[in-house]
C-alpha cells in the first residue's frame, strides 16, 4: 500500500545483526546473577511460610551450628532494631499516586501478612546450599492469624483487618480507594438496548516469571557501595539503597549488566525483592567486609511477588442487533498488596479501554480495590490488563450474543470518547497528524494473512475429522501509543565522528541497542556502524526514566531527535570554525550532514567526512571532549483517572494506533484441551524502525498473552492461604508445543506517538491477547468461558453443563 | 590464556568428518564426541555400555572410553574428585555430592553460559551436552560426570558457528538468559538430525522456556542452520 | 540442599548392601531428576542421610526382545524409548507415553525405573520445607480434602491420602502386562504400587528394580495424555490401552489413583466386539462409572472423571 507519510529513510526500518545476539547466542552475556564476586558471602532472608502469621518463638541454634554459617540477623536484632525501608512516598516519582500510602516499611518483621512476605531472619553463609541448609534448620513457632484472599470478602465488615486505625483507607480500613467512573446514562441506556446482559470476568494472579532471578551482589569501595542488580531501574535503586543505608546518593553505583527478563516487574525498586534484598547485601557487604551476594530462589520469588493482582467482577452489556454497543456497566474486585508500596491496578482499572477507543457513550465502572493476604507486585506488561480484558470481552460477548462477525462488531464501536472515528481523526487532521483509519486497515491486513473469511464460521458449527471442534478468535484494541516517560538522552561525539548514545539503562531484550542507534544514525546523519548505545550504570550522566521499558521506542525516538538537532548544530557551529574552502561563507542553516558527510545544501557534491570536524576537539582543558548534547523530554500527565497523553509539545491527545489479533484453536470437548494452531498478529507500530525486532515483540507478546488465558495463574489453597504452585513446573508458562505458527504484520500509519508517529508494540500485544483466547473457544464450542486461565476444567465443565 | 588443549579441540567440522572414525587424543575426545553423531538418527550407546575397569587414582592419565564409567574418588571433608572434559578441554575438579553439575560449571569453573532459570528441571536454561544427551545440569549430581563429556553454548558456538549466525540472524534472543539452553538443545537436534522437519523441531525444543516468546524464530533458525551446515 | 554421603556402587548387589546398611533415609538415583527437586525443597520428612546412584553399574540399560519378551534396563533413559524404532513399530504406547514425559530434557537424564518409582506430584506433599506433614508422611491429615483438589484422586483414598500417581509411562506399562525384575523377585506391574503402601512403591528398602519384561506383543496399543500444556506437565489424566493379536484387551489409567487403575469394566466392554466411536464412549463411562470426585474447597477435581472417559475413549480408538 502506497504511504503518503513514508520518510526516506537511510537507516530506520532495515534489519542490522542485532548488536546483543553473538554475545546472547554464545551465552558469554552476563547478567546480575552471573556475578559472585572472589570471597563473597551468600545471604538468604525468610520468607512467612502462612497466609498471615507472627513468630511466638525462633531458635537459631541450630543453624548457628552449621558449617559455613557466618552470621545470622533475626528480627529481634540489635543491629537492625527500629530499620525503615524506603516506601513509595518518599519517591519523587511515584508520591503523587500514593497519597493515601505514608508508612515505611518495618525491615524485618516478625509478622507476615502473606504466604512468602521477607521476614524474621537472614542467614549469612559461605554458600547457597549453606544458607537454604541453615535456613531449613531455623525452628519458628508460628501465631497463625486470620487472612482473606478475596478482595470481594475482604471489604466485608467481618473481615480480618489488616490496618486498624487507618484513617485514609475507606470501609472497614481494607479497601483502598478504587476507580469510580460514569459518562452518559446508562441506565436509560440499558433500556433502549435489543439486549442486556451480564457477563462474569476473572483474571487469574499471575507472575511475570522472568527468567532471571532477582539478585542483588555489594561490594563497598571505601565508603561508596557498588550494587550488581537485576533491575530495570538502576536509577531509583540507587536512590533507595541510599536512602536505607544513610548515604548519599552519589556514593551508590548500581550496575545493571545484561537483564534476564524484566516485563516491567523489575523496575519494582520499591519491593523487599529490590531494595530489601540489597540493603541486606550491602549491609552484609559492609560489617563482614567481604562482598556479598544476596538471593532469592525460585520460590520465594513466586510466593514474594506477584505481577498482576486477581481480578474478579461482572459487566453488565447493552446493545443492539447490528453490533453498536449502547452501554457497558462494570464492576470489578481487585486484589491488593499491603500499603508501604505502590499501588496498582486500582488507578487503571476497567473502563478506560472504553473511552480510549470506542463511541461507547454510555459508561459506568465500580472497582473495589482491597488488601488481601496475597503478595505485592508490581506489572507485568502492563498495568491496563484489565481494562484492555474488558473491552476485548465485551465486543466479543456482542458479536456471540447476534451471531455477528466481531471485526465487524470492532469496527462499528471503533471511535474517541463516545464519538465515532471521524471526530477522532478530526482531531489528527487539526493538529497535522496522518488520518488513516487505523483499525480498517489492521483488520483488513489482518484478515487477509489470516484468512479470515474463509475460516469464520457460526459457533460450534466446525468439527474436524480428529474430533476437535475448530474456533477463530478476534480481538482489537489501541496501539500502545503514550508518551508517559520523561527522559533524558545524551549523545557524545568521539573525536573519529562516530556518537555514543548516553543514558544509565538496562537491557530488556527489546534490542534497544540496535534499535535506538538505527534512530540515531537517521536523526544525527551518520551511518549506523558509526552509533553505539551501551550499557550506563546509575551514575551514567543521563537517566533514562524508563530504560527501554514501556513505549521506549516513543520517548526516547524523541529525545534522541532532540538531542541530535542539538548535535547537529554543534556540529555545524564547529564546521565553520574551521575555516573551509567547503564552507565558504555559509552559516549554521545551510548545512546539511547526510551519511556522514557535512556539505552546504547548495553543494552537496563539495563535503567532508564528519571525522575531520570531530578530530579537531581536542582534549583541551578549554575544549571539551568531543561535543555532547543532551535531549530532554518531559511529558507526562499526572491526572491518572483520566489519562490522555501528551503531543511532543504539551497538550494531550488521543490514541490514534490499532491492533487487532487472529486466532485459529482447535477444542478437544473429549478432555478440554486447547490446541493453538495459529495466531495473527497486526499492529500498527506506526513506523517500523527494525523489523525483525518488532516481529519479535509481536511474537513475544502473543505468547505472553496467550500464557494467561491458557495456563497461567497462581493457585492458593484457601484453607491456608499458602501458593501450591511456586514453581516453573506447575505454574505453567507457555512453551513451545502449545501453538504451532505465529505471523506478525505490521502496519505504519506514521500515528503512534514517536519520532515519525513510531509506537510501541511488546507490552500491548501481551496485555490485549488474553481476550482473544475466550473469543476463539467460544466460536469453536459455543459456550461462553469469560473467566481465566481457560484450562481443561472450565472447558469440561462448561460442555457439561451445556449438555 | 589459549590452552593447549582447547586449539586443538577446536576442529573444524569439516576436517572431523574427513578422519571420522579415527580415534582421537584424549584431549580432543570432547570435539568427536560432539561431533561423532553427526547424520545419524540412531542412539545406540545406551544398548552396549558396559564397564571394563576403574579408574586408577592418577586421574589426569585417564583415558575416556565409551566403556569406562570412572568413579569419583573420595578426598578429604567427603568431597569427591572427578575428571571430566568441558568443551574438550580436560578439567579435574573435587565436589561435595550435593553440588550439581550447574554449580560446577558455573560457579566453580566459571562457565557462566550454563545459567539457571527455574533450577528445578522445569525450563532448559542450565542445558548442556553430556555425551552428546542435552540435559539439566541443574538435576544433575557433579559428582557423576567423572569420565564424560560435557559441552556449554559458548563451546557449541564455536563448534557450529552456523547455528550460532542463524540465532543471530533471525533475532532468537530477546532478553537472552534462556538463549544458550536453546543452543546446546538445539546443537543436540542437529547432531542427532541433520535435516529435522519443523515437528522435530519444535519437539527437541519442547523443554526450553523463553518468557519473552522468542518460540517462532526458533524454528526458522534452527532450519536455516540445518542448511548451512549442508544437511548433514 | 544438605550434603550427604554419595555412594556409587558397580554392581547391583553392592548397591543393595549399601541400602542395607543405611535402613533409613537412604535413597535411590536413577537418573536424580525426582530426588534432586525433592532435596533441594527440603520436602522430605527427614532429609536423606545417604545416596545409592545406580549411574555406574554395568548391564541396567538397553531396549531389546529376547525370547519371548521386550526387555527393557531399568536405567534406560526414557528418551530412548521414545526414540526407539522398536518400540514405535511394536510397543506404541509405551514409545508414545514416554515421548510425552515431562520434557525431552528431562527425558534424557530420567530413567524408566525411576519414572516408574517416582514420588507423587501432590502439591501438599511438595511443598517446600515439609510444610505439610499430611499422612504420606506419617501425618494424620491429607490437606488436599479441605483444600485444592484439582489434581488429585477420582478412585478413592489411600489409607485417607488424595493423591495420585503421576507416572506416563506407568499406564503403558499395565497396558503391555509389564514385569518388574528386581535383585529379588520378579514383580507383575500392576503389584509395584498398592493402596495398602502409603509410599511410591511396594519394594523393599533394598530392593532395586533392574529391568522390566513385556511379553512379545503383536497387537495394537495406543497411549494418550491430557494436559493442561503440551510439555514439561504431569498428565491431568492419562490412559493407555493394549489390544494383543487375539482380541484382548487391556486398559489402563493413571493420575487417577495412588496407583495405576486398571479398567476392567472398559476391557469387558469392548471384549469380543468391533471398535466403534460409540463403543469406545461407552467403554469410558463403564470405566469411570466408580469414579467420585473430591470437592475440596478450590477447582474440584469433577472433571477429571469426564476427561478420563474422554482418555477411555481415545486409547481405544487409538487401537482401532
Amino acid at each position: 500500500m502506497a504511504d503518503e507519510y513514508k520518510d526516506d529513510f537511510l537507516y530506520v526500518g532495515k534489519d542490522y545483526r542485532r548488536k546483543d545476539g553473538p554475545e546472547k547466542a554464545m551465552g558469554t552475556a552476563i547478567y546480575a546473577s552471573d556475578i559472585t564476586l572472589p570471597n563473597s558471602l551468600f545471604a538468604k532472608v525468610m520468607t512467612c511460610p502462612w497466609a498471615h502469621a507472627k513468630i511466638k518463638k525462633m531458635d537459631t541454634s541450630k543453624a548457628e551450628k552449621i558449617e559455613g554459617v557466618v552470621d545470622i540477623i533475626r528480627y529481634d536484632d540489635p543491629r537492625i532494631k527500629d530499620t525503615k525501608l524506603m516506601s513509595s512516598w518518599n519517591h519523587p516519582f511515584t508520591a503523587y499516586l500514593t497519597e493515601n500510602v505514608e508508612e515505611l516499611k518495618d525491615f524485618l518483621p516478625s509478622e507476615g501478612f502473606y504466604d512468602g512476605e521477607e521476614m524474621g531472619v537472614i542467614i549469612v553463609a559461605e554458600s547457597e546450599d549453606i544458607c537454604e541448609e541453615a535456613m531449613n534448620a531455623v525452628e519458628v513457632e508460628w501465631e497463625q492469624l486470620p487472612f482473606v484472599l478475596d478482595p470481594e470478602d475482604s471489604i466485608k465488615k467481618d473481615a480480618p483487618i489488616y490496618y486498624p486505625g487507618r484513617e485514609t483507607m475507606i470501609g472497614n480500613g481494607n479497601e483502598i480507594p478504587g476507580c469510580e467512573f460514569s459518562m452518559g446514562d446508562v441506565d436509560k441506556a440499558f433500556k433502549e438496548s435489543d439486549e442486556v446482559w451480564t457477563v462474569p470476568v476473572a483474571e487469574p494472579m499471575i507472575n511475570w516469571v522472568g527468567a532471571e532471578m532477582p539478585q542483588v551482589t555489594c561490594n563497598w569501595e571505601g565508603e561508596d557501595v557498588v550494587v550488581y542488580a537485576h533491575t530495570q531501574q538502576p536509577y531509583d535503586l540507587s536512590l533507595y539503597t541510599a536512602a536505607n543505608l544513610g548515604l548519599k546518593q552519589c556514593q551508590v553505583k548500581v550496575i545493571t549488566p545484561y537483564s534476564g527478563g524484566t516485563f516491567g516487574e523489575r523496575a519494582f525498586v520499591q519491593h523487599f525483592n529490590d531494595q530489601g534484598i540489597t540493603y541486606i547485601a550491602a549491609m552484609v557487604a559492609k560489617q563482614h567486609k567481604r562482598p556479598c551476594k544476596c538471593f532469592i530462589n525460585r520460590a520465594d520469588q513466586f510466593r514474594s511477588a506477584r505481577s498482576q493482582c486477581y481480578m474478579h467482577g461482572e459487566i453488565k452489556i447493552g446493545a443492539n442487533k447490528n453490533g453498536k454497543i449502547n452501554a457497558v456497566s462494570i464492576k470489578n474486585f481487585t486484589s491488593h498488596q499491603r500499603a508501604g508500596l505502590w499501588i496498582t491496578g486500582s488507578a487503571y482499572s476497567g473502563y478506560d479501554h472504553f473511552t480510549d477507543n470506542t463511541c461507547v457513550q454510555n459508561i459506568k465502572m465500580e472497582d473495589h480495590c482491597a488488601v488481601t493476604s496475597q503478595p505485592p507486585g508490581w506489572w507485568f506488561r502492563c498495568e491496563q490488563n484489565i481494562g484492555s480484558y474488558n473491552l476485548g470481552i465485551v465486543n466479543s460477548e456482542v458479536a456471540h450474543k447476534f451471531g455477528l462477525d466481531p471485526t465487524d462488531v470492532a469496527i462499528l464501536n471503533n471511535g474517541y470518547e463516545g464519538h465515532d472515528v471521524d471526530y477522532l481523526y478530526n482531531i489528527a487532521k487539526e493538529h497535522g497528524l496522518p488520518t488513516r483509519d487505523s483499525l480498517k486497515a489492521c483488520i483488513e491486513t489482518g484478515k487477509k494473512a489470516f484468512g479470515w473469511d474463509s475460516k469464520f464460521h457460526a459457533d460450534g458449527a466446525k468439527k474436524l475429522p480428529n474430533g476437535r471442534y475448530h474456533g477463530v478468535g478476534f480481538i482489537w484494541d489501541h496501539a500502545w501509543n503514550d508518551n508517559v516517560n520523561t527522559i533524558t538522552v545524551g549523545l557524545s561525539l568521539n573525536q573519529d565522528g562516530s556518537v555514543n548514545i548516553l543514558g544509565q539503562r538496562d537491557d530488556l531484550g527489546t534490542n534497544d541497542k540496535t534499535t535506538y542507534s538505527q534512530i540515531a544514525a537517521e536523526c544525527i546523519g551518520i551511518p549506523y556502524e558509526m552509533v553505539n548505545y551501551r550499557c550506563g550504570d546509575s551514575t551514567a550522566p543521563f537517566q533514562l526514566k524508563n530504560p527501554g521499558g514501556s513505549m521506549g521506542v516513543i520517548s526516547q525516538s524523541r529525545g534522541i531527535m532532540r538531542a541530535a538537532k542539538k548535535l547537529r548544530t554543534a556540529i555545524f557551529d564547529k564546521a565553520l570554525t574551521l575555516n573551509l574552502p567547503e564552507f565558504k561563507d555559509a552559516v549554521v542553516d545551510d548545512l546539511d550532514l547526510k551519511e556522514g558527510y557535512v556539505f552546504k545544501k547548495s553543494a552537496p557534491n563539495a563535503k567532508v567526512h564528519i571525522s575531520d570536524i570531530a578530530a579537531t576537539c581536542l582534549p583541551y582543558a578549554t575544549q571539551p571532549w568531543g561535543i555532547s548534547c543532551k535531549g530532554v523530554i518531559m511529558v507526562y500527565d499526572t491526572n491518572v483517572t483520566k489519562r490522555k497523553w501528551g503531543y511532543p509539545d504539551g497538550g494531550t491527545r488521543p490514541r490514534f494506533a490499532r491492533q487487532c489479533h487472529f486466532i485459529e484453536v482447535e477444542v478437544d470437548p473429549d478432555t478440554g484441551e486447547i490446541f493453538m494452531t495459529n495466531i495473527n498478529n497486526v499492529v500498527d507500530v506506526g513506523v517500523v524502525i527494525s523489523p525483525k525486532s518488532c516481529r519479535g515483540q509481536a511474537y513475544g507478546g502473543a505468547m505472553q498473552g496467550l500464557g494467561r488465558a491458557y495456563s497461567e495463574e497462581y493457585i492458593y489453597d484457601k484453607t491456608y492461604g499458602v501458593i501450591l504452585n511456586p514453581d516453573l513446573q506447575e505454574y505453567k508458562i507457555v512453551t513451545m508445543l502449545d501453538f504451532e505458527t505465529a505471523e506478525a504484520e505490521l502496519e505504519e500509519s506514521h500515528n503512534a506517538g514517536g519520532e515519525w508517529g513510531c509506537g510501541g508494540i511488546g507490552e500491548d500485544v501481551a496485555t490485549l491477547i488474553p481476550a482473544i483466547l475466550s473469543d476463539a473457544v467460544r466460536n469453536a464450542i459455543g459456550v461462553s468461558i469469560t473467566e481465566q486461565p481457560i484450562t481443561p476444567d472450565k472447558i469440561i465443565m462448561a460442555l457439561k453443563d451445556k449438555k | 590464556m589459549k590452552d593447549k588443549d582447547e586449539e586443538k579441540a577446536v576442529l573444524s567440522r569439516r576436517q572431523f568428518l574427513k578422519d571420522a572414525g579415527i580415534v582421537l587424543g584424549t584431549s580432543a575426545v570432547g570435539s568427536a564426541a560432539l561431533l561423532s553423531a553427526c547424520g545419524t538418527n540412531e542412539i545406540t550407546k545406551t544398548d552396549t555400555v558396559t564397564k571394563t575397569s576403574t579408574v586408577t587414582k592418577n586421574v589426569t592419565t585417564t583415558v575416556v572410553e565409551k566403556e569406562t564409567l570412572p568413579l569419583p574418588i573420595e578426598t578429604e571433608n567427603g568431597r569427591l574428585l572427578i575428571s571430566f572434559t568441558v568443551n574438550g578441554k580436560k578439567f579435574d575438579a573435587t565436589v561435595e555430592p550435593r553440588e550439581t553439575l550447574h554449580h560446577l560449571l558455573h560457579e566453580q569453573l566459571g562457565f557462566k553460559s550454563v545459567k539457571t532459570f527455574c533450577s528445578r528441571g522445569g525450563c532448559g536454561s542450565c542445558s548442556v551436552l553430556l555425551d552428546g544427551r542435552p540435559v539439566l545440569s541443574c538435576m544433575t549430581f557433579a559428582s557423576s560426570v567423572g569420565g564424560k563429556d560435557i559441552w556449554t553454548s559458548d563451546g557449541i558456538g564455536k563448534e557450529m558457528p552456523e547455528l550460532i549466525e542463524a540465532y543471530i540472524d533471525n533475532e532468537c534472543m530477546q532478553c537472552g538468559y534462556c538463549t544458550p539452553g536453546f543452543i546446546v538443545t538445539a546443537a543436540a537436534l542437529l547432531k542427532r538430525n541433520g535435516n529435522p522437519s519443523t515437528d522435530e523441531i519444535r519437539e527437541a525444543l519442547a523443554g526450553n522456556l523463553c518468557r519473552c516468546g522468542t518460540y517462532p524464530v526458533h524454528i526458522k533458525a534452527v532450519h536455516e542452520a540445518a542448511s548451512a551446515m549442508g544437511g548433514k | 540442599m544438605k550434603n550427604f554421603k554419595q555412594y556409587y556402587p558397580t554392581t547391583v548387589d553392592e548397591a543393595a548392601k549399601y541400602l542395607k546398611e543405611n535402613p533409613k533415609d537412604t535413597y535411590i538415583v536413577g537418573g536424580g531428576t525426582d530426588v534432586i527437586g525433592a532435596m533441594k525443597d527440603f520436602i522430605l520428612p527427614t532429609y536423606p542421610v545417604a545416596l545409592v546412584s545406580l549411574d555406574k553399574i554395568p548391564g541396567l540399560t538397553g531396549i531389546k526382545e529376547e525370547g519371548d519378551y521386550l526387555i527393557i534396563g531399568a536405567m534406560t533413559k526414557v528418551e530412548d524409548l521414545a526414540m526407539s524404532d522398536l518400540l514405535k513399530s511394536k510397543y506404541t504406547c509405551l514409545a508414545e507415553a514416554a515421548s510425552r514425559t515431562a520434557s525431552p530434557h528431562l527425558r534424557e537424564s530420567g530413567t524408566v525405573g525411576g519414572n516408574l518409582c517416582q514420588m507423587t506430584r501432590c502439591w501438599y506433599f511438595r511443598h517446600n520445607n515439609n510444610q505439610f506433614d499430611c499422612v504420606r508422611k506419617g501425618g494424620s491429615t491429607c490437606y488436599a480434602l479441605t483444600g485444592e483438589t484439582r489434581f488429585h484422586s477420582i478412585f478413592g483414598l489411600t489409607k485417607m491420602c488424595a493423591a495420585v500417581n503421576p507416572s506416563d509411562l506407568a499406564p503403558a506399562m499395565v497396558a503391555l502386562n509389564a514385569v518388574a525384575v528386581t535383585n529379588k523377585k520378579e514383580i507383575p506391574i500392576e503389584k509395584l504400587w498398592s493402596f495398602a503402601v502409603p509410599g511410591s512403591t511396594t519394594l523393599d528398602h533394598d530392593e532395586i528394580i533392574t529391568s522390566f519384561k513385556i511379553p512379545k506383543f503383536t497387537g495394537k496399543s495406543c497411549f494418550y495424555k491430557a494436559s493442561v500444556r503440551r510439555t514439561i506437565d504431569f498428565p491431568i489424566v492419562n490412559g493407555a490401552c493394549a489390544i494383543d493379536a487375539s482380541g484382548n484387551a487391556r486398559i489402563c489409567l493413571n493420575a487417577v489413583a495412588m496407583t495405576p487403575h486398571r479398567c476392567t469394566e472398559a476391557e469387558e466392554t469392548i471384549k469380543g466386539k468391533s471398535i466403534t466411536e460409540s463403543l469406545a464412549a461407552e467403554a469410558g463411562a463403564a470405566a469411570v462409572q466408580k469414579a467420585k470426585a473430591i470437592p475440596g474447597t478450590g477447582t474440584s477435581n469433577e472433571y477429571k472423571i469426564e476427561i478420563a472417559k474422554g482418555v477411555i475413549k481415545k486409547v481405544i480408538l487409538g487401537c482401532k
